[in-house]
């Protein structure tokens, strides 16, 4: 009996103990939530990774960032694949195609609950991630892009500064003065390899003509409208004219006209609020001033949302991450991108004043047609471009190859 | 032979089959899995219109080669993939030629000489591509700026230029892809017996005929396998021009790869993106049974 006793104390010392282990490494697991953002994030990981974990105990955050050449396509590739993060940032450009192909869970009920209101958010990026069905993507940042100019450029070609009123043919004017000597006045992207670069580039003069891709119900082509047109030859006149570097037609913004303006080649360029603090702190230690006014024109509306993919079950992470990440507090505590949400834009560095001319811009910008086909159409508007040009085609010819083209997709 | 005996050796034959079989099946199952299966799901995909996430299909008979077959980029696409591929194939194997006979001969800085000529295929393709998109650049490039110090009206956008964009790809891609050739050249021409250059050189033989009447002709199956493999991978690749042009200006660079790759996973027609995935399956299936052909009816020439 005594020896019964001993074994029975033996076996519930040892049950005891895998009890007391199992509960410690249920608290130790945490659930882990797993965020794709793009690699332009670098420096924001680990202040967000902690005070992810502080502000919700029981949480740990994965940040995997992910260059932009072929975001779109991994991120597909990972959902079909299912493994899919539990937090999707998409570009605004990426959204209708992946919401259409059913990609994205809707997020009206998550957006209800938690007070995500429209008015909340900066309208142009918020409509991006809504169909007449469902709500499936919340903005967190808005850009859009400015004319940036160099004074000192300026200044030696005797050419006053362009100001905010400044239009689409007053921009070409100036581009051509200050081509000379083997500096440009201005700088367009074309690169086929980064179209929302064309895009952005190339929206301002059609939309500043009055023309447009589409036809309003997106039903047909609109780029041969005789306002398209004019936006297509004040675009492709400054190539044929010089005004700009020979290269655009396979450049794009970031990659290849930021470093030409920062050197000093370029005099202006279409340029958003991320390059800007760049450009400051370069043109202080390399002696140069500069200047930013309104973008002549319309421009593209732009902005990154969180989406959640169709391939994740367990929406919990997801939600938690979002809901944290939206309130104005943290979002203003980055450095990297001009939030979306409102009240988040007059909070940390976001309040300085550099930014202001962003927050002014919103009010001249659109976003591009809402349509699942925006993807092909994009393409086929690029290639064309490309084709005037390099001279294969006229910039009429050119946009009636863009309307029997773009047809045949919405057709 | 008796009964009994015939019966004991099919007996040891099926033993000797069974353990044969038991053994080949788990590369049977990877190949079937990693191969066949793929292969047969773009052929049902080709048929049907796809919709995701989950893959659904909607039978649509031939409407999807109908829509490849009838597409105004067809010809331009299917050329450039041609010269993309045959250029390129013609340059490496040149490249990779000279290179190898270089090899063979000892000199000074022979060890140097042969890291040098690696480092093209060491690198990444996206590294590879940015520096050949650096050396092209109109505005600050190399090349442009050696090109003025003797012809400036030579000078030119090369990438951005539709004349010119497709040949200054396959020279990059030629670039990066001949040291393997090399590699696999030098290999080749290690396992040809001495005696033989040596016997030809006795004969009186110089070094152009020891290498047409010796070398290529013991080269020649080692040469054939080596073709296979770079059209196969010359249809197939397409990232250096994704990096370097995107397919453009226009679609001056556009080759089949690239478009696969973009109706797929941009436009997320995978349905036709499947259906131009069977199509040039079988046009190289075509050109190889061709090829096939033709060699046997030479081999048989040259033995009759």
């Amino acid at each position: 009996m005594k020896r019964n006793w001993k074994k029975w104390v033996s076996a519930a010392a040892v049950i005891g103990t895998l009890c007391a282990g199992m509960a410690f490494s249920a608290s130790a697991e945490d659930k882990e939530v797993s965020v794709w953002l793009g690699s332009w994030w670098e420096g924001e990981v680990e202040w967000m990774t902690q005070k992810f974990a502080e502000d919700n105990p029981g949480y740990t955050l994965n940040i995997e960032l992910q260059p932009i050449a072929n975001y779109q396509d991994n991120a597909t590739s990972a959902i079909l694949g299912g493994s899919g993060p539990d937090v999707l940032a998409l570009d605004t450009l990426f959204l209708p195609a992946m919401m259409d192909q059913g990609l994205l869970q809707p997020l009206d009920d998550f957006a209800a609950e938690n007070g995500f209101t429209e008015d909340l958010f900066v309208d142009t990026v918020y409509d991006a991630g809504r169909t007449d069905e469902a709500l499936y993507a919340l903005p967190y940042r808005f850009t859009c892009t400015s004319l940036y100019y160099n004074k000192t450029m300026f200044d030696e070609a005797g050419v006053e500064y362009p100001t905010d009123d400044i239009t689409i043919d007053g921009l070409c004017e100036l581009a051509a003065q200050l081509t000379k000597d083997g500096k440009y006045g201005f700088g367009i992207a074309a690169s086929k390899n980064d179209m929302a670069n064309v895009m952005t580039s190339f929206v301002p003069f059609l939309w500043g003509e009055g023309g447009d891709f589409v036809n309003e119900d997106i039903t047909a082509g609109a780029m041969s409208t005789p306002e398209s047109i004019e936006g297509i030859k004040k675009w492709v006149g400054l190539y044929l004219d010089g005004s700009v570097p020979e290269g655009c037609i396979n450049y794009a913004i970031t990659a290849d006209l930021f470093p030409l303006a920062m050197s000093g080649e370029i005099a202006m360029i279409p340029m958003g609020d991320s390059n800007i603090v760049k450009i400051d702190e370069f043109a202080q230690e390399n002696g140069f001033e500069w200047g930013v006014c309104l973008h002549p024109g319309l421009v593209r509306a732009a902005g990154w949302s969180f989406t959640i993919p169709s391939s994740i079950e367990d929406r919990d992470g997801a939600e938690t991450f979002i809901k944290w990440f939206l309130q104005p507090e943290i979002l203003s505590m980055n450095n990297t991108v001009l939030p979306a949400v409102k009240e988040a834009q007059d909070m940390g560095k976001w309040g300085d004043e550099l930014y202001d001319i962003y927050k002014k811009q919103a009010d001249q910008c659109k976003n591009a047609p809402q349509t699942p086909a925006w993807t092909q159409i994009q393409l086929i508007v690029t290639e064309e471009l490309q084709n005037a040009l390099s001279g294969s085609v006229t910039c009429e010819e050119a946009a009636a190859i863009m309307d029997e083209r773009i047809n045949e997709v919405l057709g | 032979m008796s009964k009994k005996s015939n019966k004991v050796l099919t007996a040891r034959r099926k033993r000797e089959w069974g353990s044969g079989l038991l053994f080949v099946s788990p590369s049977v199952i990877a190949m079937a899995c990693m191969v066949a299966y793929p292969l047969v799901l773009v052929l049902i995909y080709s048929f049907c219109k796809v919709s995701l996430p989950k893959f659904d299909l909607k039978y649509l008979g031939f409407e999807n080669f109908r829509k490849v077959l009838t597409s105004s980029q067809l010809p331009v696409v299917l050329k450039n993939t041609l010269l993309w591929t045959f250029v390129s194939l013609l340059i490496r194997f040149i490249l990779g030629f000279a290179s190898a006979l270089i090899m063979q001969v000892d000199f000074k800085g022979k060890t140097l000489f042969r890291i040098i000529t690696l480092i093209p295929w060491t690198m990444p393709s996206i590294v590879a591509a940015n520096l050949w998109r650096w050396i092209y650049n109109p505005d600050t490039g190399i090349l442009n700026f050696l090109v003025k110090q003797i012809n400036p009206a030579a000078a030119t956008n090369w990438l951005g230029n539709s004349s010119t964009a497709l040949m200054a790809v396959i020279i990059s891609y030629s670039w990066m892809g001949f040291p393997y050739l090399m590699l696999m050249i030098v290999a080749g021409m290690q396992g040809i017996p001495r005696e033989y250059t040596e016997a030809a050189r006795i004969d009186g033989a110089n070094a152009v005929q020891v290498f047409f009447r010796i070398t290529l002709p013991q080269l020649k199956g080692f040469l054939l396998i080596l073709t296979l493999l770079e059209i196969i991978s010359g249809f197939n690749s397409f990232d250096l021009i994704f990096t370097m042009t995107g397919g453009g200006p226009g679609v001056a660079t556009e080759t089949v790869g690239l478009n696969i790759y973009r109706m797929a996973f941009q436009n997320y027609d995978f349905g036709k993106a499947s259906g131009m995935g069977v199509l040039l399956l079988i046009m190289v299936m075509i050109g190889f049974g061709l090829y096939s052909v033709r060699q046997r009816r030479l081999e048989r020439r040259w033995q009759g």
